[in-house]
């Protein structure tokens, strides 16, 4: 018995040593020269494995495929149609905004990355990036995909690496809006698979299916105006002072391959029109 | 030189270890992406092999995953090398009879035990106010862990015992 409470503290005196040894930095060029090692074939692998996370459509018969072509053609017409209509909202914006002299927006900072790796723990829905703290990542930055979709934010950032929580994660919380009458605000949280809840929305304010949620700024590093995903159901309890809504995220979270981080300010900002 | 040779080999054989798992991880869909290839072949080399090794080799691959963890260095990596440790404690008081239950049953208990270290640790050492995953979100996904790794350190044990036709100790 003494011999093996000898050998467990010895084995977790060799722990501590390790642990030491990291946060004082004497590992630090090993790792980094492991990491490096490892992120190369990683990324090569999870580039090479892509086709087998995303199979391609199919279509039964030359009918199917041409209807699914028309009706993509009508949504491309529609949705430039929208985007017009919104580059026009933003020019009015910034002249009134001009006029009244608000403070100038800054376009945001962005940093791409690629996505090498994803949740190596079972209870967490992370992403591994291939940049790290040497293109000014941080630790509490906001990453997004595309045109302004919100994934998630740093938790990591090493010199060459970054660790992205996604909004699925059940240790993620963000502050977020929604684009309804009343402008309710609530909080996303992570945890329930691939879908996500947006909880404490006060209960006498009016929620419904289709409603976009965007991040309202509240936290440090995530600019306002960030679309988190749309309100597919709503949990509403009598006596009960809130409110609960799950929504389905605007991207699918396990087919992201390319990021942004946002490493410029923090504050209220607009994003580069593409 | 024999020593040197060796020692370069597991070195190597760490390394490949923690890559199979970063991107076993990335192909599998889910479920299957909660399999935990890393502690489930540590497992196996314990109960094959019968060696205390393996709590050195917990050791050297959790340390190498912790350089991609998003939780604090070091709770991983402690976690899985006390639960290996007591897995070979058991292995050798307990489950004499290294039949294929007792495997799966070591796989099972082992892995249980280390997420119920790494759950306490995880909450003892996060600051208050630190959104903590709900116990029944932590249990679904513990429970498949448990579940596909305990299958896969089983039957990759029984594979293994066939091909090599070692009788049963």
């Amino acid at each position: 018995m003494r011999s093996r409470l000898k050998t467990a503290i010895g084995i977790s005196f060799a722990v501590l040593v390790a642990i030491v040894l990291h946060f004082v930095g004497v590992l630090a060029s090993a790792e980094n020269a492991l990491r490096s090692g490892l992120n190369v074939s990683a990324g090569f692998v999870f580039r090479a494995t892509k086709a087998f996370r995303e199979p391609r459509e199919s279509f039964a018969s030359t009918a199917e495929l041409r209807a699914a072509y028309e009706g993509a053609k009508v949504e491309i017409a529609r949705a430039r149609a929208v985007r017009e209509f919104c580059e026009l909202v933003a020019e009015e914006n910034a002249e009134l905004r001009e006029t009244l002299s608000f403070v100038k927006r800054q376009p945001l900072q962005l940093a791409g990355a690629e996505v090498i790796g994803r949740d190596i723990e079972p209870i967490g829905s992370t992403l591994i990036l291939s940049r790290g703290a040497r293109d000014g990542i941080r630790a509490g930055q906001a990453v997004i995909a595309r045109e302004g979709i919100f994934l998630g934010r740093i938790v990591r950032a090493e010199e060459d690496m970054s660790v992205v929580r996604l909004v699925s994660d059940g240790a993620s919380r963000i502050p977020a809006a929604i684009m309804n009458r009343d402008r309710s605000i609530g909080v996303v949280e992570g945890g329930y698979g691939i879908s996500v809840r947006l909880t404490l929305i006060p209960q006498n304010e009016i929620v419904l299916v289709g409603d976009r949620i965007v991040t309202s700024g509240a936290m440090s590093g995530i600019p306002r105006g960030l679309i988190i995903g749309t309100v597919e159901a709503v949990e509403k309890e009598p006596y009960q002072p809130f409110q609960r809504a799950a929504l389905t995220p605007a991207v699918r979270l396990d087919k992201i391959t390319i990021v942004s981080v946002i490493v410029g300010p923090s504050t209220t900002a607009a994003l580069p029109l593409l | 030189m024999k020593r040197i040779a060796r020692l370069i080999l597991a070195c190597l054989s760490v390394v490949a270890m923690v890559f199979f798992h970063l991107v076993f991880v990335s192909v599998l869909p889910v479920p299957l992406r909660s399999l935990n290839v890393l502690f489930g072949a540590v497992i196996l080399y314990l109960v094959l092999t019968g060696k205390g090794g393996a709590v050195w080799l917990a050791f050297a691959t959790n340390g190498i995953l912790e350089l991609y963890a998003s939780t604090p260095f070091g709770i991983q990596m402690f976690s899985s090398v006390i639960s290996v440790l007591i897995s070979f404690w058991a292995l050798r008081e307990l489950f004499i009879n290294s039949s294929w239950y007792a495997v799966a049953a070591i796989s099972a208990g082992s892995l249980a035990f280390y997420r119920i270290l790494y759950t306490l640790i995880l909450f003892l050492f996060n600051p208050p106010g630190y959104p903590f995953p709900s116990l029944r979100f932590l249990a679904a996904a513990y429970g498949w862990e448990m579940a596909l790794t305990a299958s896969f350190v089983t039957v990759s044990y029984i594979a293994i015992h066939a091909a090599l036709r070692r009788p049963e100790r």
